[in-house]
Parts: C-alpha cells; structure tokens; sequence
C-alpha cells in the first residue's frame, strides 16, 4: 500500500506530472475529473458544491449535507484505492481528508505565473489581461473551497510533505526525483497506517450509508470508527432519527458496534495514558453532559525516534467491542498488535488499551465522540487535528510524562496556545477544568457578591428616581461630560455583573 | 401619553416596570435565538406602554452597547470580527447616528397649530422608518426560508457583491479577515446606512449584516462578529449622543437588563436545539408581526400632529391593538423557542437516565456493580 496526493493549482502541470510519477512507480493514476464524476453517478451534486462556492453563496443545510456525503465518498475512494493496491491521486487537497495518517506523501505543485499565463493564453485563446483574470479567479475559487471543505489555507504549505516549482525543471525530471522520495521509510507502509486507513474507510462508509438511507439522510452526523466500531454522533434536534441510525449502520460490512451520541459540539480530551478512575474522567464526563457535547479522545504517543516530526495515526489494539463480555474476554481479543511493532503504553482494565476502555465508558455514558491514537511529537500536533469539527473546549492531559516537571509546564504551556491558535477554542489543564467549569463553590461566591451588588444599583436608582434622572438631564459642559462618562462606565459594569449572575443561575439548572 | 415624572421620563409604577422587564426578557430570547439586538421588539413595545419614541430608542441604544460589548468578545475570541473592516465603518457610521439623533430631536419638538401633539412627529416619523424597512427584511428573509425549502438552494447570493467588486470604484481597501477587497465608496454607504438606523430605530444589524454580506461579500459568521464590534461603538455613541439630549432614561435600561440578560442564554441555547431553518422562520414571522403591530399605530401619531381626522378615542384602541399584536409576535416566538428548549432539555434528561441505567446494568452483568 502506498499513497501519494498531489495538490495541483490551476495549469500548473501537476496533472501532467501525476500520470509521469505513477507510470514510473507502476502505481494507480487517480484524477479529481474520475472521482468528481464517480461522485456524480453515485448522485452526489457536485457540480451544485462547485457553483456554491463560485459563486460565493452560503451553504444551505442540504448543500452543508450534500458536502459532508461528497467528503464521505473521497474518503472511500482513496481508502479503497490505496488499501487494495499503491495510488497517486491528483486533484486539489484529498490528503486532508486523511489527516493524522502517516505515510502519505502529500505534494504541492506550484509554477511561476508567467508559465501558466502563457498556457492558458494558448489553450484558451485568451490575451494576458483575460487570462491574468482568468486565473485569478480560478485560484480565488480554490482558497474558497479549501477554506470551505477542509478549513485549511492554500498557500499554508506546512499541509504538505513538499512543495515543487515546476519552473524551471522538467515533468519528468521532477517524477524520477520524486520516485525516490517515494522510496523513503517515512512513506512506507506500515500495519498502523493500514488500520487508521481502514478506520477511515469503515467511518466513510457508514456515513454514506446514512446519506443514503430516506429516514436519515437529511440530517448531519460525525461518523468515527474504531476497530470495526463506529461512533455516530448527531445534534440535539436530529434526536427523532436516533432509532434508526444503528439499523443502517448495522447494514456496513465490517461494522461490529455502533456507539450514538447526541451531541451539539465536542470537547477533545488529551492524554498519553486514559483511565476510566481519574477524577479528570468524571470531570469530563460532567461538563460534557452539561454542555450536551461528545468527548474525543486523543492519546497521545511519542515519536519511536523521539524527534519532531509529522503526526502519525498509530494503530490502536483491537478488543471486542460487546460491552457484556467480561473483563477476561476482552483481554483476549488479539486484532493486529501482533503485526503493529507498535506498543500500547500502559495496561488498562480492558487488556492493556487504555483508550479503548475509556472510549467505551464514553460510550455507555452517552458523551462518546471519537477516539485516536497519534504517533506523534505534542509539539506537532495541531498538524494532525480536523478543523473542520466544532470543538468547544480542549482539555489537555498529563502529557509530556517523560519530561521534568519544569519543561513539562512549559511544554504544556507551549501546546495549550499551539492548539487555541489552530481551533481557537479555550484550552484547560484537567486543573483548570475543574476550577473553571466545575468548581460551584467560588463561581456561586462570586455570583451571589455580584447579585448583593446589582441589588444595591438596582434599589439606589429605583428610590431615588428623581435625583438620577436629573443627573441625565446635564446642562452644563461639566455635567454633559459627567453624566456622559458616569453612564459609559456603569452600563457595561451592570450588564457585566448582572450577566456573570444569571449565567451561573442557568448553569445551576443545566442550561448553558 | 403616560404621566410624566421628570421633563419626558415616564412615571414608572410596578406593572408598568414588570411590563418592560418582560419585554427585556421577550426581547432577550429573540435576541440570542435570531442573533439579533432585539430592538425591534422593545423598541415599540416600550412606545406602546407610553414611552416617548425618542425616549425609547435612546434608552435602547444604551441598553444595546452593553449587550454588544460582551458579545464582540466572544466572536473576537473565535476569530469572527475584522477589526479593520469594522474600525472603517464605525467612523461613518458615528455620522449616520450623529444625522438620525439630530432629525429625531428635531422633529420631538414639533408641536402642532395648538401646541400640542409633541413628540407625535418623532413617533410617526421612527413608526414609518421601523415599518419600511423591516418589512423588507422580514419578507426577503420568509422569501429565503420558502425557496429553501422549496428547491434546496444555497444561501444568499454574492451576485450584487461582485457586480459592485467588478465595477473598481477606487480607491479600494483590503480586509484580511474578512478576506475582501472593497471600495471606500461601498464603505461609506454602508456605515451610513446602519449608522442612521441604528440611531433612528435602535437596529443596526439587521442591516449592516446583510449589507455586509450581500454588497461587500463578508463570510456569515465574520459579519455577524464585526457587526457586533460595530454595535459596541455605535450604541456607545449613539448613547452618548441621546444623553446629551437627555433622552436616556436610565430606569428603563436597566429594566430591559433585568430581562434580557437572562433571556438571551436561553434564545442561545434554543439555537442548539432547533433546525436552522424553523430558526429563521420564526424570525422572519416575529418580525412581520412587529411591523404589523408598529404599522397599526401610525393612524394615532397621524390623528396627534392634525393629519388625519379621526375621533380621539380611537387612539386607545390603536394603541391596545398594537401593544396586544406585539406582545402576540413576541409572546408566541418566545413559546415555540421556550416549548423547543424544555423539550431538549427533557430528551436529554431522559436520555442520560436512559443511559446510566444501563451502565448499571452492564456492570452488574461483569460483576463489576
């Protein structure tokens, strides 16, 4: 199994180079025209997601699920592909769809603009003014659909393994070059890679099933799959189809579970070791059932040469997913850690997988929302996250076990704003989780100063109507700048304690 | 017009007091539920139990900064608000309110030939400007839920965004995250236009967000952060600009807080719980109620200021039929929001007894109970 992905811009010769590449490796050429019109025969609208986002409109529920079924069916194709043989895709950005899988070799391919005008200009009998336009509006209309598919920017070239300038090197120059970049370790497959692929193939298909299905189709899902188990998670208000998400999942070959989870966002969960008996658990566990939201679990697992470097999808060992088995049962269940040279740090209840075990009570508990193992260097990890998915809150573990307590501050420091940067949500220590969104103690203390406050605002102005009133009523210079300054600074003070109040009144009741 | 206590600050007993605490709440859940100020409701409402327009708008306005000031917060945190893009528009807009507080005042002190029938011309005048143009955005937005529906389009079209991008109106200014490229001309009608409403009427959003997104061609979720950046300064201004009028009625404020505040966390998580588009219809329904209920009062400011001859009397009657029609608007959006929210949150509960049952059963079937 190989995978390479190259990303081409608008007649930049990455086609042209595609096709030179995988001649010489003897691999599967791949175009996005064949999976575009692949898509199209399986009756997915593709052609109405280009023309959204051409012509710049917002999506519509149905076009935000008609993507979701188009990502869906990329994923399959790919995963198919590249699991049954060796593949070279070319096509615009189908790499991010496999994010944290290692061993693809993700490509871009630029040229200088004076090349592509001249093609353009003698393909499509445009003058340079035309075709200058012509090409700015072809790579406008691919930021917006990068943007809007994967949540990534084009010209951000950390997304990819290389970047190759066509400029001044020949097609095929660049394909034997490239053949022996092909050739390196890092690109090789490996039985983890094979696993976190069919992890992907097993939640691609199952989410096309659910496009595919009339009762279900027209609601939106997170579909993650573990091991032959799949987790499907849909918003509160998709709540009546919940029935009849594990009858058309069950319909997947290769599906042994299904886990549901009704949830309105996500918090991810980071850690190197889980475990079910933490108190950091039913922390978690707390805020997400408050918050409605599904718990990802990423476990973290340093890099084998223990340098930084990219995010890789390690495998995660097999255990049976019937919640009923015993403990012993479950430890039993072999799966491919045999083949993976990969070893599962610690031992948990359930055979030694730690992730699985926790991934699993998730699941009983109604929160679960996904669950990785990455092979990875914490200081890269952002590399390897979903922008796409809505996250709300990311809890970051005890990570960086191996380090001194000192650098273990400073490096969780370090990945706390690398993560806030990437998905802009607040990120907490398991501390802090519990201060800032658990501890009712202070948060009631403080409510209830703030309400005495608000109270004694409330009846100062209330009894003494007249008196206030008459300080609005400002004649003089002196009393126009008074009453302007006094009223800009007690407006917000009052909405802000008086919101700090009924908020935390809501949180009480659940409501938040 | 109700009794006076002070100049043009109504006598506040506690029914009139609870009455414009509930419209705070009413308003408050509209608010988070739509996205919007919440203007739209209070406003008139506050006019319907006595208050004078101007009154109730300055006192709106002031109400609003607040509120916007917490919520720039949020989007700025999220990445939602183009501070360059909403820096440019506040400065055009602070002349848009600086016009709209001038023609308010002026036309509060028009009397007519007896000398009676002050602030009648103001009313009329902020009664018409509300009619217009949310009857606009109330029957574009119902337009867009039924094509929806309907055909499963996308969202609204750039069409217009890049017709007037095509036309290079130099000099041009670029937004990097709104990601846009506009002219300084588009800009300025922009801010003017939601700087005048937003000082005549007290709702900014529901034009400058479409304006936003329609003629400059800013993503949804960065227009609605940028607005609210926008709404932060503007409502400071217009504030500052109604108290030195000495049209903010601070009680009043301070009621509408006591509502929405509370009301705008559960209209937030209302939008949790129910699909998009039954969000924007209920929208756009209690809008066109609103317009409604504010168009049934016109004939009464017409009667004050001798422009049409109708017995008195009738203006309690029009006055009663716009309040009931507003509280109707407001009261019913509020239930399908309220009855929507207590039924999620009732699935929820049931759900995670559901599943903590099983839990125990399951471990008592692995001897771990």
């Amino acid at each position: 199994m190989g995978l390479v992905c190259i990303s081409r811009g608008s007649y930049s010769r990455g086609k042209e180079l595609a096709e030179s590449f995988a001649a010489k490796l003897g691999w599967e050429c791949l175009g996005r025209e064949e999976l575009i019109e692949r898509a199209t025969d399986a009756g997915i609208a593709v052609g109405r997601l280009e023309m959204a986002v051409v012509k710049r409109r917002q999506f519509s529920e149905a076009l935000v699920l008609e993507k979701e079924h188009y990502q869906a069916f990329v994923t399959k194709e790919l995963c198919e592909r590249a699991i049954r043989g060796n593949l070279v895709y070319h096509g615009r950005a189908g790499a991010m769809l496999l994010r944290g899988v290692s061993h693809i070799l993700r490509i871009r391919v630029v040229e200088d603009l004076e090349s592509r005008l001249l093609r353009v200009s003698e393909r499509l009998g445009l003058s340079r003014d035309k075709a200058r336009q012509y090409i700015d509006e072809l790579e406008g209309d691919l930021h917006r659909w990068m943007r809007t598919f994967y949540n990534i920017d084009w010209d951000g070239y950390t997304n990819f393994d290389l970047v190759v300038n066509l400029e001044s090197m020949s097609v095929d120059g660049v394909a034997t070059a490239l053949c022996s970049y092909a050739q390196l370790p890092s690109f090789q497959e490996t039985p983890a890679v094979t696993a976190a692929l069919e992890n992907h193939l097993l939640a691609a298909r199952a989410r096309i099933a659910l496009a595919r299905d009339q009762a279900t189709y027209r609601v939106r899902f997170k579909v993650t799959a573990l091991n032959r188990e799949v987790s499907v998670a849909y918003e509160p208000s998709d709540a009546g189809v919940a029935g009849e998400i594990e009858r058309v999942v069950r319909t997947v070959e290769g599906v042994d579970a299904v886990r549901c989870t009704m949830a309105s966002t996500n918090i991810l969960w980071l850690e190197e070791q889980f475990s079910s008996e933490e108190p950091a658990f039913d922390d978690i566990v707390h805020v997400a059932q408050r918050w409605g939201a599904g718990v990802e679990l990423l476990k973290l697992q340093a890099a084998e040469d223990g340098e930084p470097g990219e995010p890789r999808e390690a495998e995660v060992r097999r255990v049976d997913p019937d919640l009923g088995a015993s403990p012993a049962d479950r430890g039993r269940q072999g799966g491919i850690e045999d083949d993976s040279g990969v070893e599962t740090a610690g031992a948990g209840t359930y055979g030694g997988d730690d992730l699985q075990e926790v991934w699993g009570e998730l699941a009983r508990l109604g929160v679960a929302g996904g669950a990785r193992q990455v092979e990875a260097d914490p200081r890269e990890l952002s590399r390897a996250l979903d922008r796409s998915t809505p996250y709300s809150l990311v809890v970051v573990g005890d990570v960086f076990r191996s380090k001194g307590s000192a650098a273990k501050v400073r490096l969780k420091r370090e990945l706390g704003a690398q993560l806030s940067e990437a998905l802009r949500v607040p990120v907490v220590g398991v501390q802090e989780l519990r201060e800032r969104y658990i501890s009712r103690g202070r948060e009631l203390v403080r409510a209830a100063c703030f309400g005495i406050i608000v109270a004694l605002i409330y009846a100062a102005i209330f009894t003494h109507q007249k008196e206030i009133l008459a300080l609005l009523l400002p004649q003089t210079t002196v009393e126009k700048v008074a009453a302007v300054a006094g009223l800009l600074i007690f407006v917000p003070v009052v909405a802000f304690l008086y919101g700090k109040v009924t908020k935390t009144l809501l949180h009480l009741v659940g409501i938040e | 017009m109700a009794e006076l206590l002070l100049k043009d600050f109504i006598v506040l007993d506690l029914a009139t007091a609870l009455q414009v605490v509930l419209l705070g709440f009413i308003g408050g859940v509209l608010s988070g539920f739509i996205g919007s100020g919440g203007a739209f409701f209070m406003t008139p409402g506050m006019m319907n139990l006595g208050v004078p327009g101007v009154i109730a708008v300055g006192s709106n306005i002031t109400h609003k900064f607040g509120k916007a000031m917490v919520g720039s917060k949020k989007h700025g945190e999220l990445g939602n608000v183009d501070r360059k893009l909403g820096l440019c528009l506040i400065a055009v807009s602070f002349i848009g309110i600086r016009i709209a507080v001038w023609i308010n005042s002026f036309l509060f002190g028009i009397e007519d030939a007896h000398g009676s029938g002050k602030g009648a011309a103001a009313d009329l005048y902020i009664s018409m400007v509300f009619v217009i143009i949310l009857s606009v955005v109330g029957a574009s937005m119902l337009r867009d839920v039924l094509r929806t529906t309907r055909s499963d389009q996308g969202g609204p079209s750039r069409k217009l965004a890049e017709a007037l991008a095509r036309l290079r109106l130099k000099p041009e200014i670029y937004f990097p995250v709104a990601d846009v490229r506009v002219s300084v001309w588009i800009l300025i009608a922009v801010g003017l236009a939601t700087g005048y409403l937003a000082g005549t009427i007290g709702v900014g959003g529901f034009i400058g967000v479409p304006a936003m997104i329609y003629l400059i061609g800013v993503p949804t979720a960065v227009a609605t952060g940028t607005e609210l950046f926008l709404a932060m300064f503007m409502g400071a201004f217009g504030a500052l600009n109604y108290v030195l009028e000495g049209y903010v009625d601070i009680r009043l404020t301070m009621l509408l807080y006591l509502g929405s505040l509370l009301g705008i966390y559960i209209g937030a998580y209302g939008t949790k719980v129910v699909k998009e588009v039954v969000i924007r219809l209920v929208t756009s329904l209690i809008i066109l109620l609103c317009v409604i209920s504010r168009a049934i009062a016109v004939p009464m400011y017409l009667r004050q200021l001798g422009w049409l001859a109708i017995d008195p009397k009738w203006d309690g009657f029009l006055n009663a039929a716009s309040k009931l029609m507003l509280m109707l608007a407001g009261i019913s959006g509020v239930l399908v929001i309220l009855f929507n929210v207590v039924r999620a949150f009732r699935r929820q509960v049931v759900l995670h007894r559901r599943l903590a049952a099983l839990a125990v059963d399951e471990d008592a079937l692995d001897g771990r109970g």
